[in-house]
């Protein structure tokens, strides 16, 4: 419990358990792919990757205004999934994967 | 007081810049305290001192809050019925009279719902519309009509793209929505591109005040 | 309970939606409705000051909950709490005005770190706008005018520069590195792009370079250089980046955002409608 320890893995104090975590991010990605916004999405999240916190922050301050208008449960996950960069490589994998074998299959 | 500012901007930097060999206490140290610093300040110097203050106290209580001839106005008590609706917003710090919160939530909702409906369609929707609706053939100018060709082909393309009920896939459907990821995918770049240089000239500008203000190099 | 916890937000809702859309079209001849457009506007913004409180309280209470239960990495968020706290105080004290009295000395402030200098006060104005204007000569006997809000005692001012130094050495700095990063990342995320689907990464990268290298001087060093090439019977002349990125911006990129403009109007307009209607209720949250 060092008091400037940079966590190698998830801090397990998070809402939601890791699979959760885990199936949202497949969720996401899935809706990333079907949308064939893949490199958009890829480039944007290669480059926001330092700015992780920041955003994930911003999603907690402006949060009762967001969740005005967007599921609360999916913006509780992704400010989740924004508070350490090791999701958001997650999430960068999972896309690449997905797209792969999309292209594999021809589609 | 410069001296010191400078000092602190330069190790923040230097901080910041750690980050490209890879993620380290010094770079979580300087995302922390901007964090902290920037929320401070949002809630301080704009929240308070720039909405709060001059829409709210200065006309609730003139003579304290107001300035010049503000100071000498009656109070205007209707700002009450605002003030009492953000503080029910507050109850959602409670888990048992969150639900205090919901007519605060329902006047915003209705508030923003009923101007997105006309506001949007009057200063968007029309004006958007309007743009892509374009001669297509010029006497003449072949470059001007092939543009116009251009301009209304993506429009379509891409709003077929954003029509997402139906699978992107067939002849006709699956092919324009083709077309309309291709001229995202420009419209992304171009904004890519402009998002990149805001970036280096950022950049330039950090180390100009490294060499320059800190160091005194150049 | 339902009536209060349900139905009556979704009168209020629906009445506020149908108010709004109605003082939108009414005309001069209802003043008193016309300017609920503007007035009711101002006080969502009173409103969303305390929503932003909330999100303010909330980050904190996530952050000293981590302090205290000691998690990897605690320290960052006793920093965290240590700025919000400290540039609360300093920018909650130096954005008060100081009271203006007339023969009192004051600080001149224009910038709180470079430009201060000592003043005092000879009389205060009000002008017909209600704005009021001092008239203030400094220690040389030099006279000039300025506005309340410039002028602090002391302490004020001490507090005043305590806020700039910490908004230039932290904020401003920490904003303009941590968003420059960015600059650094662009070769990893290009990688990355072309590795997951080549030909959209090529568009998408291709209309990027030509909007940079159309921004720059070495846009107009390129076209120059086409201009000379001679292919045999062909002429490169032709080729003007700067011309080709305004084409981009103009045309295909312009299309685009039209339609995505265009789009998301249609489906803000939708939900909003749905919302009055009631049909859509997720905003109220809960099962009650």
């Amino acid at each position: 419990m060092g008091m400037w320890t940079i966590p190698e893995t998830p801090p397990k104090d998070e809402k939601f358990s890791a699979e959760e975590i885990d199936s949202f991010i497949q969720t996401f990605a899935k809706e990333i792919v079907r949308r064939k916004m893949s490199v958009p999405a890829v480039i944007a999240l290669e480059m926001a990757k330092p700015l992780s916190f920041l955003g994930h922050s911003a999603c907690v301050v402006m949060g009762p205004l967001i969740e005005m208008v967007f599921d609360p449960k999916k913006i509780e996950k992704m400010t989740s999934i924004l508070s350490e960069r090791c999701h958001i490589e997650r999430l960068l994998e999972t896309i690449e994967t997905m797209e792969n074998s999309v292209e594999k299959a021809g589609g | 007081m410069l001296t010191l500012s400078i000092w602190m901007g330069a190790i923040i930097t230097l901080c910041c810049f750690s980050f490209l060999f890879k993620d380290n206490p010094f770079y979580r140290f300087a995302e922390h305290l901007f964090v902290g610093v920037s929320a401070g300040y949002y809630f301080s110097a704009i929240s308070f001192h720039q909405v709060l203050k001059p829409n709210l106290l200065a006309k609730l209580f003139p003579a304290s809050f107001g300035s010049g001839q503000e100071a000498l106005a009656a109070p205007e008590l209707w700002l009450i019925v605002p003030t009492i609706l953000g503080i029910l917003m507050l109850f959602r710090l409670s888990q048992e009279l969150a639900w205090v919160s919901r007519f605060t939530v329902a006047f915003v909702m209705g508030v923003t719902t009923g101007l997105t409906i006309v506001l949007s369609t009057h200063q968007f929707l029309i004006p958007q519309i309007k743009k892509a609706i374009v001669p297509l053939f010029l006497k003449g100018q072949y470059i001007a009509s092939f543009s116009n060709w251009v301009l209304v082909i993506g429009s379509i393309a891409c709003l077929f793209y954003f029509f997402f009920s139906t699978e992107h896939r067939g002849p006709i459907y699956g092919t324009v929505s083709r077309v309309g990821i291709w001229y995202l995918m420009i419209s992304f770049g171009a904004a890519f591109g402009a998002t990149v240089m805001g970036r280096i000239s950022l950049l330039i500008g950090r180390f100009q005040f490294l060499l320059q203000d800190w160091l005194k190099l150049i | 309970m339902v009536f209060l916890k349900r139905t009556l937000p979704l009168i209020i809702t629906f009445s506020t939606g149908i108010i709004m859309i109605l003082a939108f079209f009414s005309g001069p001849d209802v003043p008193k409705l016309k300017s609920l457009e503007d007035e009711v506007q101002k006080w969502t913004q009173i409103i969303f000051v305390f929503t932003m409180v909330l999100g303010e309280v909330s980050l904190l209470r996530l952050n000293l909950d981590k302090v205290s239960r000691k998690v990897d990495g605690w320290g960052y968020n006793l920093v965290l709490v240590i700025g919000f706290v400290s540039m609360t105080l300093l920018g909650f004290i130096a954005g008060f005005e100081s009271r203006i009295e007339k023969g009192q000395s004051y600080w001149w402030i224009e910038n709180a770190l470079v430009n201060q200098k000592f003043v005092t006060v000879e009389g205060v104005e009000i002008d017909k706008d209600g704005n009021a204007t001092v008239a203030v000569v400094d220690q040389n006997g030099e006279k000039s005018t300025t506005q309340t809000t410039k002028l602090k005692g002391s302490i004020m001012a001490w507090f005043s520069s305590c806020e700039q130094v910490v908004f230039d050495g932290v904020f401003k700095a920490a904003q303009a590195t941590m968003f420059s990063l960015l600059a650094f990342f662009v070769a990893s995320a290009s990688f990355r792009a072309f590795r997951v689907k080549s030909k959209e990464a090529v568009l998408l990268m291709g209309s990027a370079f030509i909007v940079m290298i159309g921004n720059v001087p070495v846009g107009n060093f390129i076209t120059e250089l086409f201009s000379k090439i001679e292919l045999g019977p062909f002429n490169l002349g032709f080729v003007d980046i700067p011309a080709l990125k305004e084409w981009i911006m103009t045309y295909p990129s312009s299309a685009a955002q039209s339609a995505i403009l265009i789009g998301a109007m249609l489906g803000y307009i939708s939900a909003s409608l749905k919302v009055m209607a009631g049909v859509e209720r997720s905003y109220l949250g809960g099962e009650n």
